[in-house]
């Protein structure tokens, strides 16, 4: 029993690294342009959909398939923040909403109707690996590696190049970056396309271990909702925190309260803290 | 002596929605001078130099730059041909190191250029240098205030705007400020200043613009400024 335990929170651990890298993806479009991207979740959606085809398709290994979705997804959120986001960037937030949810909508409706509602999974065999007596998941191990490195590049990024010290400056008062010359429009464009591009990468790893359909990004948006309440508004640490959190969470209650509760348990979660710590962990309750 | 004309601000209309807060505004900066714009709060002063800057569009003048029009360039592309506007409290980036502020506030400047110029602002303000690790939002407010001048250096300007540098801080700090703008401006940096502190300012100024419910109600050089009477009874309280 108590190493099934540890099992269960190793893996929680795990996925809540992987948890933490599209949750970041969220963030920092939030912090950047003040815009909530609901159809977050449908570029997961699309990152699995890629990753299950070239591998269905072409057998590339969905690891590699990271080299394509990273970049297509990237324009694909660039192009979409510069022709739709950009034009309702100072709208009221009920506007915004409509349009990204949209977005959601259509995104998934194109996957019905390209892809059915069938599940799909990729099929790869994994060596299994285990630390003495414990067995690790191979999928959930190299998912969180793979995004520990992401995340890693992401803050090499934001803190050691002139470009992420612009989109940082612009998170926090775009008025002074673009007094100082910063292109704010551009850096709006770009973030928007780093965050979906992260969402792809985090489902090209989610793809190694769960199935894919279209609505599964429902899932995963409503966990980054939960964890970018917990660990704070527009706080990189919160949302590496958070996501950690809540993927233990997901595991030690699928295992003592079962597993079609866990979306239950994240919600309770997300109401207790609300009512103890509204601004999150990390957070200093949202600017301006 | 003969200066050339860097800034020329001509018959400028401005509104937020339908009201109208600046009325046919015209004013000049010439090389190596130092301007100021005084009045009371509320005047128009802020809006103006957000006007020049790009902030702003407004709804009917020019602003000519260089002998080029600025009107439609947004303000990244203004600070690129060498505008720098030094906003009303500060606007520092809080959650930046003082080094990343000053990288920032050079993102227009050449990665070659960017050491010797950060090499020069270091210079002129040690105290940055000390504290260059430190997150902008920790310094004292008057270091703050030479970090927002330092940052707005970075970018090589030919005009450097200041909105009200000296608000809220210590008479002994303001002083310094006052200090510090007189001296760029003696090392050949063209200053335009928008004060409320119409006394130091007079005193610093070469000339000076009066800024009254979004019209210029009087100009002329600082050492007449503070001898005319309305000046004397409406900022200078004698
Ligand atoms: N964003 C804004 N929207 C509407 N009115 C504004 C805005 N900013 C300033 N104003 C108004 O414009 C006038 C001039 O303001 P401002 O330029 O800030 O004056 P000053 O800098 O001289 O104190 C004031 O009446 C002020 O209330
Ligand atoms: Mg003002």
């Amino acid at each position: 029993m108590l190493q099934h335990l540890l099992e269960v929170a190793i893996e929680g651990i795990l996925i809540g690294g992987i948890y933490a890298l599209f949750t970041l993806g969220l963030n920092m479009i939030y912090g950047v342009l003040e815009i909530i991207n609901f159809a977050h979740g449908e570029f997961i959606m699309l990152g699995m959909y890629i990753a299950f085809w070239l591998f269905t398709l072409t057998g590339l290994h969905p690891l590699l398939s990271l080299a394509i979705v990273f970049p297509l997804l990237f324009f694909a959120g660039a192009a979409f923040e510069r022709v739709t986001i950009e034009k309702v960037i100072k709208a009221h937030i009920f506007i915004q909403t409509v349009l990204t949810f949209g977005l959601l909508l259509l995104l998934q409706n194109l996957a019905y109707f390209f892809w059915s509602a069938d599940y799909r999974a990729i099929r790869l065999n994994f060596p299994l690996i285990s630390l003495g007596s414990l067995h690790i998941s191979t999928p959930r191990l190299i998912g969180f590696i793979g995004s520990v490195v992401t995340i890693i590049i992401l803050h090499f990024f934001l803190t050691r190049t002139k470009m992420g010290t612009g989109i940082r400056a612009v998170d926090e008062n775009p008025i002074a970056a673009e007094l100082v010359g910063i292109n704010v429009k551009k850096m709006r464009m770009v973030t928007f396309g780093i965050g979906t591009g992260l969402a792809g990468v985090a489902g090209v790893f989610i793809s190694l271990y769960y199935y894919i359909y279209p609505t599964v990004g429902s899932i995963f948006i409503l966990l980054a909702f939960i964890i970018v309440v917990l660990g704070g508004m527009g706080s990189f640490v919160g949302s590496l925190a958070g996501g950690l959190i809540i993927g233990e969470l997901e595991s030690l209650s699928a295992l003592f309260v079962g597993p079609q509760w866990k979306e239950v348990v994240a919600m309770v979660v997300f109401i207790l803290i609300l009512l103890f710590k509204p601004t999150g962990i990390f957070g200093t309750g949202g600017r301006k | 002596m003969v200066r050339s004309e860097l800034l020329k601000v001509k018959n400028l209309d401005v509104k937020y929605e339908d009201v109208q807060v600046l009325w046919n505004v015209s004013l000049e900066v010439n090389e190596g001078e130092l301007v100021a714009i005084i009045g009371a709060n509320g005047a128009g002063k802020s809006t103006l130099l957000k006007t020049i800057t790009g902030l702003i569009e407004p709804s009917s003048g020019e602003i000519v730059f260089l002998k080029q029009k600025l009107n439609g360039l947004l303000p990244h592309e203004i600070v690129k041909r060498g505008l720098s506007l030094i906003p009303e409290r500060r606007e520092l980036f809080g959650n930046l190191t003082v080094y990343e502020n000053l990288l920032v506030g050079g993102y227009t400047v050449d990665k070659e250029e960017l050491e010797d110029r950060m090499k020069w602002v270091y210079n002129y303000f040690p105290i940055l240098k000390e504290r260059k690790n430190q997150l902008a939002r920790t310094l004292s407010g008057g270091e703050q205030q030479m970090l927002a001048i330092a940052r707005g250096l970075m970018s090589k300007p030919k005009l450097l705007m200041l909105d009200e540098p000296s608000l809220g801080l210590a008479p002994k700090i303001s002083n310094e400020v006052f200090k510090l703008v007189e001296k760029l401006n003696s090392e050949g940096i063209t200053i335009l200043l928008v004060e409320q502190n119409v006394k130091k300012t007079l005193k610093i100024a070469d000339r000076a613009y009066v800024l009254e419910n979004g019209k210029i109600t009087l100009e002329g050089e600082s050492k007449q400024l503070a001898e005319n009477d309305t000046v004397k009874k409406a900022y200078l309280g004698i």
